[in-house]
């Protein structure tokens, strides 16, 4: 038992002083850098939904736009000309005369 | 001879926020090496160590403004680095597996890091700790090699002064009747 008295905070394995001193440097460095990123953290969450934001008001802005476009262009078609309404007053004997005209009796061309 | 930083000094520098970083490497050059051997005595392998010696840095940094100074700065960083380690063989261990079980795989492990040319007696004074219960031998290190004071492994460990004095006793009975059968 006596040589076991002798050991006293020995350890069977061994690593270099220097190996163990990289390893500490290289683990206080990262931990600062991971404190560091952790403080950027949420101004670049705040920066990355400013960004997606400005891109959705941007995607509605141009949607709107289009349809509103469309709705104009769709109007325009629905919508009845002056020309068809006449047409569409017309009786059918009216619209025959009209389809049968002679030049000369218009009224400008006399 | 790099002259020791006080812990008063360091808990200072560390209070302070633009001294803190300046603070945390004088922190780790000062007990970086004391901590790698504690969590490595714990968890045996020097992989994991590295892994528990790096989450102990990152939660110490970043848990630095919680720290009061209620208690020494040692006891709180070795607290960490403790749990850290505990933390590392937990993930060894299946689901309802309790790390006490780990002993074998740990006394294999002891085998794979020690050099063949290893000194034969203490590699049995290794194996013997290895048999002991985790906490058991979690409060034994921290007598033993870091020779810290009772109520300083009770802060370190939740436990009470004299359960661990008792559980001390029993530890050292328990290594010397492993050391008394194993040896012819």
């Amino acid at each position: 038992m006596k040589e076991f008295q002798n050991i006293g905070k020995r350890m069977p394995y061994q690593e270099s002083g220097e190996y163990v001193s990289q390893l500490i440097s290289r683990s206080t460095e990262q931990a600062i850098g991971e404190s560091r990123k952790a403080q950027r953290r949420p101004i670049r969450q705040w920066m990355a939904a400013a960004a997606v934001s400005v891109v959705l008001l941007a995607g509605a802005g141009i949607t709107l736009f289009h349809t509103a476009d469309d709705e104009t262009i769709a109007s325009a078609e629905t919508a009845i000309s002056p020309i068809d309404q006449f047409l569409d007053g017309l009786t059918d004997d009216e619209a025959q005369m009209l389809a049968y005209y002679e030049i000369e009796e218009i009224p400008e061309y006399e | 001879m790099e002259t020791e930083i006080r812990q008063e000094q360091l808990q200072e520098m560390l209070s302070d926020p633009q001294q803190r970083e300046k603070g945390f490497r004088l922190l780790m050059k000062q007990y970086g090496e004391a901590l790698y051997w504690h969590i490595r005595r714990i968890v045996v392998s020097h992989d994991d160590a590295e892994d528990a010696l790096q989450e102990t840095c990152i939660k110490i940094f970043h848990h630095i403004e919680a720290y009061r100074g209620e208690g020494k700065l040692t006891t709180w960083i070795y607290s960490i680095a403790t749990r850290e380690a505990l933390t590392q063989l937990r993930k060894q261990t299946h689901l309802f597996q309790s790390i006490d079980s780990l002993g074998n795989t740990l006394t294999n492990r002891l085998e794979a890091e020690t050099p063949m040319d290893s000194n034969a007696t203490e590699v049995l004074f290794q194996k013997a700790l290895l048999t002991l219960p985790t906490q058991q031998r979690v409060a034994f290190n921290l007598r033993y090699y870091e020779e810290m004071s009772y109520d300083e492994i009770a802060r370190i460990t939740g436990k009470n002064v004299n359960t661990l004095k008792t559980n001390y006793h029993f530890a050292q009975e328990k290594v010397k009747k492993y050391i008394k059968e194993h040896t012819a």
